[in-house]
């Protein structure tokens, strides 16, 4: 789920940058250096979108570098137990599929696709029904349910299931 | 394991800080991230190779699954979904799934449906209907 | 009889005086004697009594034979001699029958003796009583009595040591015999004497039979006297009375206080085989036969049929050497296809029916065999889940499965709750109660439930509870065949947890009992021998490829074919060696790409993905993109089907090209990380994106200044330029070489860019540095030619003006140079950047160096510099010293002291940017072919064009447009001006020491251009008037 929060850091600056453009040197810098990070807590950050507050450079004894705490507004993305999100299918294979909601990549087990839907290997490996009727494959759109996270060194990978109700594939009317 | 602090989205443990942030619906990520491409688009020749795979995700992920589109029908849903005492985390799943029936929503959000809170059937129920008006309307 | 005894062989009596005595005891404990027990009195060690012992046990069994009856009565009137009364009364019963003959025989009997001679000496001569005195029966066998009774009474107050003591055997108790008997048939024997005393009663003299399980081939006999041993034996099979030795006394406790683990074998209980074609598998009992030491277990069996079909039906079998065909469930409709012969038959014992395959029975697909105790492991068996999977037979579901499982619980280790664990009430009342363990006793386990209205803490015995976990938990396994690996929880299925592995994402079923919650993430093996994960192995075949995974005993290869992947598992023997070669190679675009750049594909399978280059061989990429699920993230691409993109690996996550977003930050930033990293287009080292390092051993510590603190270089300072395993290649500031030092010899020297947030103090000294740079770039125009040989000669007055220049500040910073790129630039002035190694640096002398050695190197261009450090006093760097010394303080930084020369060494990696410093860069930009021009003739616009050929008057022959298709004018230089390059354009060099080259623009700093070369990959920082936009053809 995507949140928009405030978020502040810490941010050093070497002289050189002072002058007319510090704010901007700031800002640009912030914006390098968190833009794409992932954390536990808040999760991947995707765009840094104002800032709200640049606090007081404070000079560091013996380097001569500044530090100025930096509020910034930000939009983050983080996938919590228990959500219910849609995510596109990018690989299948028999152990299950992976799928992709964002930066977030979730992988669901075969254990926890009903089990009325089988793996079918070949060109485009797929989990099908036996009817036939409903398909998975790499790029289905599928709406699952996350059941467990991970937080690693840079990213977030999350367990999900679509074994529960109106969980599946999304019948997009209009591909059909 | 101790259930009581684990964090389960679907009975709206996200923890305070998340609680009380705003959240985003995907229609409105996809305005924000659109504007924020199109101003690097200004500064510099080739923005797609300055942003970060995260954002591109997220931009390819929000406009592909974006119920609005319009601007407006974004506004508006925001708002008819504020007025039902919803959490911000609710309001959005609710705007981001738009689920159809009430039996659907509750299995999308559950937490609507705990103890304490008013929400009954025909509230819920008019809820969605509103929502598929503006879609029809977008 | 006294008489008779008194014969010749009264010698011989004597010898038997003790052997007497025992006997008398004998008797009178016994108060039975049969004719054996005389008889065997009788006989010792002579063989020959033996023999004529048989005899007459057989001739008594034939019953009136006359030399039988001679016999008996010899040895009835020999016995009544020798034995007590008591005794004689016993066997009066039996010899009463005799008596009548024998009465009248007794004279004759007086011959025999003689006959017999060596049996006399068994005469007792010590029992002093004829056989007369049976008045004094009672009273003797009152006395007795008394005699034993108290010795029982005795037995009973035992409780000290000291009375144990007194229970060890004593030269009065009876002896014990080792007989030997046939091979397991120990315990049969045994009880076959038992059976027999059973039988015969108190004609068996022995005592005791003992029959041990560790001693084949033996068995213990106590008797008084080895002739009882002989004659108990005698008639039974199993047993070799020949061989009987008696056990001293000293070791009889020994016999009977061996250690043997009591192993409880029942039905169903697991077991493994020790020896045979199933050594190692699993089985289950069936049957347990103790007498016999076997039990009937069912396994899974290895049956080739082919050759068994072969076998049964006479062909020759090829013995296939050390083949042990793989577990299968039999199928008997196979078996008939082979024309194998199936029986069905009925085991006797349990009522089942077999199907009986060359002598083999199954049933159920299981093969049924009975095998001894001692081939089989009992202890300890922890069947894996594979392994009890495989048991299970199609037909059984989930009640097999519990019912195996519980077993298992029955053998599980205790004590494996610890507090905090969530678990699960299994057995009785309050099953299916969750709660979480508070506090694990010795047998019960206290644990808070869930539910609120039971009391706070309810104590339930271990083996009810069962751990559980909720899908979505982290865990990991402790123990078991997955011990180390962590994964998340997917299916919970009774006591068996599925769980999608952190490393491999493959699912792994294990026992609750084996995992604990943990929020530890394992990234697993990741090395063996001399090869970890993600390095470039070159294999057997000439053939490449990255290790993509790590597993027990072999490692997964992504093999360098490019057009499809393709992965090979190899061993470790099947790799030849690593791969560490650093090259580069070109991309689609021509664009130089070396490890660490980021790449996009924008052809073949992968198109579209894009990543770090980790390694590079032979034309061929392997990039990283961790949004890539198979093989690990990595993909295989010819190096023609990427294009680099941004230039370097600021790319991807790192937001884009950090400098060209902010233009305010100058690219001169740059300057100094590239240095840093010291390879091939160095981007920003910055990290701050939590990129992925790609590869170990990057972690900052390539590129950063140390100092040498063990080993053979102790003491000296260098950058280190490459990272292996645990070695570090480090570049000598003192000496112009690389050495390879141990990882652990060296040490940080504070070393850290500036730009790095993680505030390193060591910034501080270096700041000064900065700024100095800043005002370089503007001075290293034109000190740009790195050729600059005028400059070797003695400093060209550029060098030396600049000498003193702003740089100078540079030298105090000296201290510095080994910081960091800061560092090196203050140094860098003086080393140029040239690749510090290959500058033959022979310590000049100081102050006589100036023209010398730094000149050949300048090819770098920035040697220069160091000449000026030496040649005059560019003593910018040491205000200090006017020429001369130069050196001096710097080598003095540089250490081990070679003066003059060398200091080139640090930083000079960095100086590479240095090289804008130019030398005699007289001659301006010389026009060459293939760069765009704008001409301007007289009185005409100005056209673009390419240069196509220069001529030798230095006019040259231009095609006009922009590539090149238009006219062919020949221009002069006068009237051709070069285009001048925007960022990201492909450029020529027009001069300098780099002229010729090619590379790309990839940032405009004032009046510089920062370059990357293609063919070295070095970043350079060269005027933008000698850069040239290369025409695109």
């Amino acid at each position: 789920m995507f949140f928009h929060i405030v978020l502040e850091r810490n941010m050093q600056l070497h002289p050189r940058f002072f002058g007319r453009n510090l704010r901007d040197n700031l800002v640009s810098k912030l914006m390098k250096d968190v833009e794409g990070t992932c954390s536990g807590r808040h999760g991947f950050v995707v765009a840094v979108t104002g800032i709200e507050n640049i606090g007081k450079g404070l000079i560091r004894d013996g380097t001569g570098f500044v530090t100025f705490p930096v509020k910034y507004q930000c939009v983050v993305f983080r996938p919590f137990k228990g959500e219910i999100l849609e995510a596109v299918v990018t690989m299948v294979n028999k152990m299950g599929f992976f799928a992709e909601a964002g930066p977030v990549q979730i992988f669901v087990s075969n254990h926890l696709i009903p089990d009325d839907m089988e793996f079918q290997s070949g060109d485009m490996p797929n989990y099908t029904t036996s009817d036939g009727s409903v398909k998975i494959q790499k790029d289905s759109e599928v709406r699952l349910k996350i059941i467990g996270t991970r937080v690693d060194a840079t990213e977030i990978f999350c367990i999900g299931t679509i074994k529960d109700d109106f969980l599946g594939v999304i019948n997009d009317p209009t591909t059909i | 394991m101790s259930g009581e602090e684990e964090e389960n989205a679907a009975e709206l443990k996200i923890g305070d800080e998340f609680l009380k942030a705003k959240c985003l619906m995907n229609c409105e990520v996809a305005l924000i991230l659109e504007h924020k491409y199109e101003q690097l688009q200004h500064t510099s020749e080739d923005p797609m190779n300055q942003v970060s795979q995260v954002f591109e995700k997220s931009l390819q992920y929000v406009k592909r699954f974006s119920r609005y589109k319009n601007p407006d029908a974004v506004r508006q849903v925001r708002e008819i979904l504020s007025r039902y005492q919803l959490a911000e985390f609710e309001l959005c799943v609710l705007g981001n799934l738009c689920p159809e029936t009430v039996e659907e929503a509750i299995a999308m959000v559950p937490s609507i449906k705990t103890r304490g809170r008013s929400h009954d059937d025909d509230a819920i129920e008019k809820m969605l209907n509103d929502l598929s008006l503006i879609k029809k309307f977008e | 009889m006294r008489n008779r005894g008194m014969d010749p062989d009264e010698d011989e009596y004597e010898e038997y005086e003790d052997d007497e005595a025992e006997v008398d005891e004998e008797e009178e404990d016994r108060g039975a004697s049969s004719r054996k027990r005389r008889r065997s009195g009788f006989i010792d060690d002579d063989a020959e009594e033996v023999d004529e012992d048989e005899e007459e046990e057989e001739d008594e069994e034939d019953d009136f034979d006359d030399r039988g009856g001679r016999k008996r009565q010899y040895k009835r009137m020999a016995a009544s001699n020798f034995f007590d009364e008591e005794a004689q009364v016993d066997s009066d019963e039996e010899e009463e029958e005799e008596e009548a003959e024998d009465d009248f025989i007794v004279d004759e009997g007086a011959d025999l003796p003689e006959e017999d001679g060596g049996r006399r000496m068994h005469s007792r001569r010590m029992l002093p009583h004829d056989q007369e005195d049976h008045e004094d029966l009672e009273a003797m066998a009152r006395s007795i009595q008394e005699r034993y009774g108290r010795r029982a009474t005795d037995y009973d107050e035992e409780a000290t040591d000291v009375e144990q003591q007194a229970l060890l055997p004593s030269v009065r108790d009876p002896k014990l015999w080792m007989v030997k008997c046939a091979i397991g048939r120990e315990r049969e024997a045994a009880v076959c004497l038992m059976q027999k005393y059973i039988d015969k009663g108190s004609e068996l003299q022995i005592r005791s039979a003992i029959a041990l399980d560790h001693l084949k081939n033996f068995i213990y006999v106590e008797a008084d006297k080895e002739a009882h041993v002989r004659e108990a034996c005698k008639g039974l099979r199993n047993i070799y009375a020949q061989k009987i030795t008696l056990v001293p006394i000293r070791e009889m406790t020994d016999v009977l206080s061996v250690e043997s683990k009591a192993i409880d074998l029942s039905r169903d209980t697991w077991v493994r085989m020790k020896i045979g074609t199933y050594k190692g598998d699993l089985a289950k009992v069936v049957d347990v036969d103790n007498v016999r030491q076997r039990v009937t277990v069912k396994l899974i069996p290895r049956i080739d049929l082919q050759a068994l079909a072969n076998k049964l039906e006479g062909r020759e079998v090829v013995k296939k050497k050390a083949f042990v065909p793989p577990p299968r469930f039999m199928n008997v409709d196979e078996a008939r296809e082979l024309h194998i012969r199936v029986e069905h038959r009925r085991d006797p014992m349990t009522g089942e029916r077999f199907e009986t395959i060359g002598g083999m029975m199954f049933k159920d697909g299981f093969l049924y065999k009975t095998v001894s105790i001692k081939s089989i492991s009992a202890q300890n068996i922890k069947p894996t889940f594979d392994e009890l999977e495989k048991f299970r037979k199609p037909g059984e579901n989930g009640d097999g499965d519990v019912a195996s499982l519980s077993t298992l619980f029955a053998n599980r280790k205790k004590g494996h709750f610890m507090k905090g664990d969530a678990v699960i009430v299994i057995k009785g009342d309050l099953k299916n109660l969750k709660g979480w363990v508070e506090k694990v006793d010795e047998d019960n386990v206290h644990i808070r439930p869930e539910i609120k209205d039971l009391p706070k803490t309810l104590a339930v015995n271990e083996r009810e509870l069962c751990k559980y976990f909720e899908p979505g938990n982290h865990v990991k396994v402790v123990s078991g065949t997955q011990e180390g690996a962590t994964g998340m929880v997917v299916k919970v299925e009774q006591h068996v947890l599925i769980i999608l592995s952190d490393t491999t994402k493959e699912h792994m079923r294990v026992f609750a009992d084996d995992v604990v919650e943990s929020s530890e993430v394992t990234i697993g093996v990741t090395r063996i021998g001399d090869y970890e994960l993600h390095d470039l192995v070159l294999l057997d075949n000439l053939s490449f490829g990255v290790i993509i995974r790590v597993e027990s005993e072999a490692f997964q290869v992504l093999k360098g074919v490019p057009d499809r992947p393709e992965v090979a598992l190899v061993k470790l023997r099947e790799i030849k060696c690593k791969i560490e070669k650093k090259i580069s190679v070109q991309d689609r675009f021509k664009n130089t790409v070396s490890t660490k750049d980021v790449v996009r594909i924008v052809e073949g399978p992968c198109k579209g993905k894009q990543g770090p280059v980790e390694h590079i061989y032979r034309g061929v990429l392997f990039i990283y993109d961790r949004h890539h699920l198979e093989h690990a993230g990595f993909i295989c691409s010819k190096a023609q089907s990427c294009v680099v993109v941004g230039g370097s690996r600021t790319n991807g996550d790192r937001n884009g090209d950090g400098y060209s977003r902010f233009p305010s930050l100058r690219t001169p930033p740059r300057i100094p990380q590239s240095p840093r990293r010291f390879s091939r287009g160095g981007g920003p080292p910055m990290d701050s994106g939590g990129r992925h390092r790609g590869g170990r051993g990057h972690d900052g510590l390539a590129g950063q200044t140390v100092k040498i603190r063990q080993g053979p270089y102790k003491g000296y300072r260098g950058r280190v330029i490459e990272l292996k395993g645990t070695s570090v290649r480090v570049e000598l500031e003192s000496q112009m070489k690389v050495v390879t030092v141990d990882r652990n010899h060296i040490s940080d020297n504070v070393a850290v860019t500036p730009y790095r947030d993680s505030s390193r103090y060591g910034m501080g000294s270096e700041t000064p540095m900065h700024p100095s740079r800043t005002p370089l770039h503007p001075y290293m125009t034109p000190m740009r030619d790195p050729g600059a040989t005028p400059i070797h000669d003695g400093m060209r007055t550029p060098m030396r003006d600049r000498a003193w220049n702003p740089y100078t500040p540079m030298s105090p910073p000296r201290d510095n140079w080994e910081d960091g790129n800061p560092g090196s630039w203050g140094t860098s002035p003086q080393y140029q950047p040239g690749s510090p190694p290959s500058r033959p640096y022979e310590a000049p002398t100081p102050g006589a160096g100036w023209a010398n050695t730094p000149g050949g190197n300048y090819s770098e261009a920035g040697t220069p510099r160091e000449n000026s450090a030496y040649a005059n006093a560019p003593s910018p760097y040491l205000p200090s010293t006017p020429g001369g010394q130069p050196m001096t303080p710097n080598s003095a930084s540089y250490l081990p002291g070679t003066p003059g020369g060398q200091p080139m060494t640090p930083g000079t990696g960095g100086l590479d940017l240095m090289s804008p410093v130019i030398g005699g860069d007289s001659e301006g930009p010389w026009f060459m072919p293939d760069i765009l021009v704008n001409v301007r003739r007289a009185g005409e616009d100005s056209v673009v064009g390419v240069i196509r050929e220069v001529l030798p008057d230095g006019s040259c022959r231009v095609v006009l447009g922009t590539s090149g298709s238009g006219d062919t004018i020949t221009a002069l230089p006068s009237e051709m001006e070069a285009v001048v390059p925007r960022k990201s354009d492909k450029i020529k060099i027009m001069g300098g020491t780099l002229r010729g080259a090619t590379g790309k623009l990839i940032g405009v700093d004032g009046t510089d251009g920062i370059v990357k070369v293609d063919d070295t990959l070095d970043v350079k920082i060269l005027d933008l008037v000698i850069l040239a936009k290369l025409a695109q053809s």
